[in-house]
């Protein structure tokens, strides 16, 4: 006892709430903030604390939500209120209760109106403008039809009350379109860290070593590397190097422009194939751009089964009307005319599909949500619906297929060698190339103890090799066949091997030495082939190496269909070859692979992808296990069924519920109560997502490891 | 409703809510003081004669009492609709039991006896809410905005506010519940424009939340005791 009033008179004393300044109480409010906990004395000052500080990141995601929330925690209460007034609950406390509970209803549900219901009402005049009927039309007006006519019966006394019907469906179909948004952008949270994390480093040389620092703390005037495939981090100037540079955050356009010493560059922009030595002239921060740049993007791709809701709604709306007009009418004629109004706004206020607001929606934020845990980001809904239809899967082979780091096997010096110092001089020139093969050769001199000299001019031909200078000497690395594009003579007898990768080396433009690199193939890929054959996939391998080597690679894995010295340009006329008998997806890494990835219906990246091949893939997978690939395209499968299922059962849901209120029958809490069992089967259905088999196949795995 | 009480000018729950909001005054303008002082910097132009920052301050303050007469219309409400009901029942003192209580929790917690239980407000994304509630009044027009923003600082969580509420419940009706909860707001007007004069250092020493605190938990007991006496379980007398 008094080791606690000590403690009270202790703390009371000594500590202050960290907003207020004010003595705490004896159990204060712990907020941990990073790595310090902070201690307030009431939620208040925390909340007005987090205010202040907070400059509110992710503001409109949270307005959303909040008025959401909302809108949930009042139609809560109408529909308790509602049921009430139904079962007579009220009506036995007296005609006082009944009004102010009936006044309740019709200010929450006024509330609600103006959070969920107006905006949504924008968006369906925005949409007849234009002459379109969409789900929002529908879901607009009925709820302004069953909200008005409460709000006018409230007003005169009456006891006819939908105010529970309206509200929920706003509810209903607001949350669906929250999911939505809301497994994008967690998608795309998760998809941004992990493409800047690379590019957000600059690497420059401070005192001869070579730091990586963050872009924004490049002074101008230094001189930034960066690499072939790397994203620029500084907006600055070529001083030294030459590349093509891809802007396409700036013009939209993946086609590069030439840029060498002199030329302006931005943050932001792809060096494609060569390295560049950038004067920086003003630290710029990209993020922020393409962090909107990505959300927009994905705001506005609608997946096509919703485009398809929205054509059934199209049609959905006139009948509808009719019927409901139509029953009016009927019982009208019949000479209940109260009756008939009654049963037309029944029919208005049935139809509004809550389910088929949160049909696709669920289901996807459900499957983004696996795929994602599995290190599969997908970018939208969209593209898991073109997943569901991919009939043929094209692979590019090196770091794809094989595990992209081959290693130095053979080593054929020529006869006008000088000697052992050319693959040191190669690996000079290949060292700032992040292509598998430089670093094969590079690693293979560091391996020997030799230093790597510096090089100069290095240029880096996409396809082919690379260039530069090297110690004096001119030192070209690439394929015999690119060599002998540019004038070095090639002996017919080549050293390499079919079925082995070859790399010869040039110096001052004679053939210095050959080199056959093997890369391991990935110990999975026979069982994903096998997979995807069984799932009636077809497989393709498309690669940029020789054709021996694809060959011998496809051979081992069981592909029948392969490619080899395909250059980058061809590739993307493969796929469009392939799209002919149905959706492709290609699955590629490299900078190479970026322009088919972008002609591919899904283009999937894979592995330590370059910048690039993410920035143009609509699926990154940063797991290196082949076996990702079917279990996705497996996912999408049955996400798609469900989506269908949800679908066809709202509609018909719907439709039947429609039949019964025209005749009259349906009491308006009885169509809540359907209404939201109709919400529950839809939610119920997609959550058997969970429990298939792409994510236990998965964590089985994981337990196993 | 409560026949015995209708010729006290006063009941002592009143009182008591006075003197807790005096006192509890002091922390109000330490922890919203940032809160306001933020929101002028936007909202009152560099130049503005005293004249128009008065002005624009009193704007403030009405959309917040503004804010406290619309809980008192929220709970006077429901009081009256549960009052209702339990008296059906024949358990009418169940409420002010009810509200009672919640005031003696919210006493104690200012004491300290008791966690925050409005933290779960904080946690529950309240704190978000707030955050992007107060971003897009940024952008409502000029004359607009003292008075939202004023009204969004009465939604944050306050135990004065939630004891005030908790016997604005028992008013009997919506209109009498805000009617509570606008006077309760008034009161608050004179105390907090007079202790911006007061230094920081002063109130820093000052242990008036304890006090306050106690009050509020006396209030809670005086609401609690109203509610037994309707049970016929204590006397009733002229302060419950």
């Amino acid at each position: 006892m008094s080791a606690t009033h000590a403690g009270f008179v202790r703390g009371f004393a000594s500590t202050q709430c960290a907003h207020c300044r004010l003595p705490l109480p004896l159990r204060p409010y712990r907020e941990t903030n990073g790595a310090e906990t902070l201690l307030f004395c009431c939620a208040g000052c925390v909340l007005v604390f987090r205010v202040i500080g907070n400059a509110g990141e992710g503001g409109r995601a949270d307005w959303f939500l909040a008025k959401l929330g909302l809108a949930a925690l009042l139609s809560g209460n109408i529909m308790m209120f509602q049921s009430l007034t139904y079962f007579g609950t009220l009506d036995a406390l007296g005609p006082e209760v009944v009004r102010t509970s009936s006044w309740i209803m019709f200010f929450s549900s006024l509330a609600v109106f103006a959070l969920l219901g107006i905006p949504m009402l924008r968006i369906a005049l925005k949409g007849l403008a234009r002459g379109r009927l969409t789900l929002e039309t529908l879901i607009g007006f009925g709820a302004l039809a069953a909200i008005g006519f409460s709000a006018a019966q409230t007003l005169r006394g009456g006891h006819h009350l939908y105010y529970d019907s309206g509200t929920m469906v706003l509810v209903f179909v607001t949350l669906g379109q929250y999911l939505d948004a809301e497994s994008r952008r967690r998608a795309l949270a998760l998809l941004l860290p992990t493409m800047s994390r690379a590019r957000r480093q600059a690497r420059l040389f401070r005192g001869g070593v070579e730091v990586h620092i963050s872009p924004s703390s490049v002074m101008p005037g230094e001189i930034v590397h960066v690499r072939a495939g790397e994203e620029i981090p500084v907006d600055g100037t070529v001083v030294a190097g030459g590349a093509d540079v891809s802007e396409p955050l700036l013009t939209g356009e993946w086609r590069p422009r030439l840029a060498a010493a002199g030329d302006s560059v931005t943050a932001g922009s792809t060096a494609v194939d060569g390295a560049l030595e950038i004067r920086a002239t003003g630290a710029a921060e990209t993020l922020a751009d393409r962090v909107a740049r990505f959300a927009f993007e994905a705001r506005d791709r609608r997946a096509p089964i919703e485009a398809m809701a929205d054509r059934v709604v199209s049609l959905f709306i006139p009948a509808v009307s009719l019927i409901a007009i139509g029953s009016c009418c009927l019982w009208g004629l019949a000479g209940e005319w109260e009756r008939g109004f009654q049963a037309a706004l029944a029919v208005l206020v049935v139809a509004c599909p809550c389910a088929l607001g949160i049909a696709t929606p669920m289901a996807t934020t459900i499957a983004l949500s696996i795929a994602t845990a599995r290190g599969c980001l997908v970018r939208s809904g969209a593209v898991m619906e073109t997943l569901s239809r991919v009939r043929a899967v094209a692979f590019d082979k090196t770091g794809t297929i094989t595990v992209g780091r081959p290693r130095l096997v053979e080593y054929h010096a020529s006869s006008a060698n000088t000697g052992a110092g050319d693959l040191r001089l190669a690996a000079g020139v290949e060292q700032g190339v992040s292509h598998p093969f430089a670093r094969a050769i590079v690693a293979a001199v560091i391996a020997r103890g030799e230093p790597v000299p510096a090089a100069a001019d290095v240029r880096v031909t996409a396809g082919g090799g690379v260039q530069g200078r090297v110690e004096g000497h001119h030192v070209s690395v690439g394929k015999p066949s690119w060599l002998a594009g540019c004038g070095v003579e090639i002996p017919a007898a080549s050293a390499a091997d079919a079925g082995f990768s070859a790399v010869a080396i040039a110096i001052d433009g004679h053939l210095a030495a050959q080199l056959v690199l093997e890369d391991p193939r990935r110990p999975e890929a026979i069982q994903a082939m096998t997979d995807l054959a069984r799932m009636g996939v077809s497989c393709h391998l498309l690669s940029g190496d020789r054709r021996e080597v694809v060959a011998r690679v496809a051979d081992g894995i069981g592909v029948l269909d392969f490619a080899g010295e395909l250059s980058p340009t061809e590739k993307p006329l493969r796929i469009q070859a392939l799209r002919a008998s149905g959706p492709v997806a290609m699955v590629g890494d490299g900078v190479n692979d970026a322009p088919a990835l972008g002609a591919a219906d899904a283009g999937i990246a894979f592995g330590p992808a370059a910048d690039l091949a993410k920035e143009t893939a609509d699926v990154v997978i940063l797991r290196e296990d082949l076996l990702e690939i079917p279990l996705l395209l497996g996912l999408a499968r049955r996400t798609m069924r469900i989506v269908r299922q949800n679908l066809v059962w709202a509609f018909a849901y719907n439709a039947v519920a429609v039949v019964i209120a025209a005749y009259g029958l349906l009491r308006p809490i009885v169509a809540a109560a359907a209404m939201v069992l109709s919400s529950v089967c839809v939610v119920h259905n997609s959550m058997r997502l969970n429990r298939g088999k792409g994510s236990q196949t998965i964590m089985n795995r994981e337990n196993r490891q | 409703m409560h026949q015995h009480h209708a010729d006290l000018p006063m009941g002592g729950d009143l009182v008591l809510l006075l003197g807790a909001s005096l006192l509890g005054s002091a922390h109000c303008v330490a922890m919203c003081g940032p809160y306001v002082a933020m929101c002028t910097a936007q909202f009152v132009p560099k130049g503005a004669t005293p004249g128009a920052r008065c002005g624009l301050r009193l704007l403030f303050n009405i959309g917040r009492i503004a804010t406290y007469g619309m809980i008192g219309l929220i709970v006077g409400a429901f009081g009256q609709i549960a009052e209702a009901a339990a008296s059906r029942f024949g358990v009418a003192g169940i409420v002010a039991i009810a509200a009672g209580s919640a005031a003696l929790v919210f006493g104690l917690s200012m004491i300290g006896w008791f966690r925050d239980p409005a933290r779960f407000l904080a946690t529950a994304g309240l704190g978000r809410w707030f955050v992007a509630s107060r971003m897009r009044l940024n952008r409502a027009p000029a004359a607009a905005a003292p008075l939202l923003l004023g009204a969004l600082q009465g939604w944050l969580p306050c135990a004065l506010v939630y004891a005030a509420a908790s016997r604005a419940s028992l008013a009997g009706t919506p209109v009498m519940g805000a009617v509570t909860m606008l006077v309760f707001g008034l009161g608050t007007v004179p105390a907090i424009f007079a202790l911006t004069l007061v230094p920081q250092a002063v109130l820093r020493r000052v242990r008036a939340q304890r006090l306050a605190g106690a009050l509020l938990a006396a209030l809670g007991v005086l609401l609690i005791l109203r509610g037994l006496a309707n049970f016929g379980l204590v006397q009733s007398t002229g302060w419950w």
